[in-house]
């Protein structure tokens, strides 16, 4: 799957999510990202470190929602008023809305995860127009970065262990985070370094492999923009409501046109691998 | 490689059926709770004219003899607000996030919601109680204003044709439905049903595909 498909795919998924509060449409985002990261993300530890990422989130969305929001019919319990900020009742409705809210950014995360689980870093940057690959290639190599600076945070912590230290105060991290930046520093130079003497910049970029765009490229583009497009129209004629849980609680509508606008999303999941 | 392959397709076979057994029992569910073909013996319909002078159009049906003006704007979807005014019952301070904000529900002087009552067909009237005090019967329709200016309140657009052919349709069991008028394709029990069947394929599939990568692994 070429990487902008994949690009096309996410701004869409990521449209749907945030045009929407209905949870009901969230959901079904969130299901068909879930399964493109299942089927064509990279194995390895990330994903499920974007999975507990996302339940954190969410779950602090929901938790934020239901002790700051006080409206609502269905009272579940009721905190002493003397509580700066979160005294009052707490309800069903704000719990639900909590969760619906929690649900749009599970769905957003999830929706351009794909970009770099999927993608690998350089081939993102190949997808750019060439005006900007310059910039893809700053932001390319410090996503790059990232992994790096956690790999070595992980190995200078072992090391500091082997020697005896302990994280037992705040005060004690500075072992480990001073070897972390200054070694993330060295790799940066290094980089630098690297691409200099490979004479970055001094004629116009090269690529090592082209990637190719196929007919099913085509389709699952062209599937995922119509997809969003129509959802748009049908949210914003009013053929698609959001969903607002307040004063009570009701069951979201749902349009069944709505619901098949998000599902085409799930067709890149489907394509068999070559 | 080539194992990988021939296993992917069996599942997009497997999904594939289970779509179209999906799919089949959604075409066999009723069609779209239109109002025009809404499956409740008896409809209200809501006529909401928002600050701009946009009017929505929502045609509500439910099953009892009966329904009070509170439920019919609950039913509707739409977003709304009350305050008790005493033995007057609930007067509606907000509808569709308007007024964004507000510390009166209704102010001596600037804008407020007017409610209003039209029986059987009838012109429209000012409600003299509460939304929460009203009872609606099959035919009857509830009109909300919000009226930038004090002093008198012209009353909504007329509601006929909110719930044109509703009387054509077969009863059901059903409770209390929210649909609108004219442009929307979605209902409530048949459209979540669909939704949920949409939701069980695609968990299915993101079991198959976990299967799958773990297999590969």
């Amino acid at each position: 799957m070429s990487t902008r498909a994949l690009a096309a795919w996410s701004a869409s998924g990521l449209v749907i999510a945030l045009s929407t509060s209905n949870p009901v449409y969230r959901g079904v985002v969130l299901l068909c990202a879930l399964n493109l990261l299942l089927a064509r993300g990279r194995r390895g530890p990330r994903l499920r470190l974007l999975l507990i990422g996302i339940a954190l989130a969410a779950a602090t969305a929901t938790l934020l929602t239901l002790l700051l929001s006080h409206s609502g019919a269905h009272i579940l319990v009721r905190l002493p008023g003397a509580i700066p900020a979160i005294g009052g009742p707490l309800t069903l409705e704000a719990l639900a809305f909590g969760l619906a809210t929690g649900l749009g950014i599970a769905a957003a995360m999830l929706a351009v995860a794909p970009l770099t689980l999927v993608s690998q870093p350089h081939e993102l940057v190949d997808a750019l127009p060439p005006a900007l690959a310059r910039t893809g290639a700053a932001v390319g190599a410090a996503l790059n970065l990232i992994p790096g600076t956690v790999r070595s945070a992980a190995e200078i912590r072992d090391a500091q262990r082997m020697r005896g230290w302990r994280a037992r105060r705040v005060t004690d991290w500075p072992a480990v985070a001073v070897p972390v930046v200054l070694t993330a520093i060295e790799g940066s130079l290094t980089l630098a370094e690297a691409m200099e003497s490979r004479a970055y910049g001094v004629t116009a970029r090269t690529h090592l492999t082209i990637q190719s765009w196929t007919r099913a490229d085509t389709v699952l583009t062209v599937s995922a923009l119509v997809a969003a497009a129509l959802f748009l129209t049908l949210s914003l004629t009013g053929s698609a409501p959001g969903w607002f849980p307040f004063p009570v609680l009701t069951a979201p509508v749902v349009s069944v046109p709505a619901v098949l606008c998000c599902a085409v999303l799930v067709l890149p999941s489907l394509l068999v691998r070559r | 490689m080539r194992r990988i392959g021939s296993r992917r397709g069996l599942v997009i076979c497997l999904l594939g059926t289970m779509a179209g057994l999906a799919g089949s029992a959604v075409r066999m569910l009723p069609a779209p709770s239109l109002c025009t073909a809404a499956t409740y013996p008896h409809h209200v319909a809501l006529v909401v004219e928002l600050g701009d002078g946009q009017s929505v159009g929502r045609c509500v049906g439910f099953n009892a003899s009966s329904i009070s003006g509170e439920g019919v704007l609950r039913a509707s979807g739409l977003e709304y607000a009350t305050q008790g005014y005493g033995s007057l019952g609930q007067a509606v301070c907000q509808v569709d996030e308007e007024p964004a904000a507000y510390s009166t529900c209704l102010p001596s002087g600037g804008s407020y919601w007017a409610l209003f009552v039209s029986r059987a067909g009838g012109a429209w009237q000012p409600a003299d109680v509460g939304i929460s005090s009203l009872e609606f019967a099959s035919g009857d329709a509830e009109g909300l204003r919000y009226d930038p200016d004090a002093g008198p309140d012209p009353a909504p657009t007329s509601p006929a044709g909110v719930c044109a052919a509703a009387g054509s349709s077969a009863p059901a069991s059903g409770g209390v439905a929210s649909t609108s008028s004219g442009t929307a394709a979605g209902g409530s029990g048949p459209a979540l049903i669909a939704a949920a069947a949409v939701f069980g394929v695609l968990l299915v599939l993101a079991g198959l595909q976990l299967a799958l990568r773990r297999r590969r692994a």
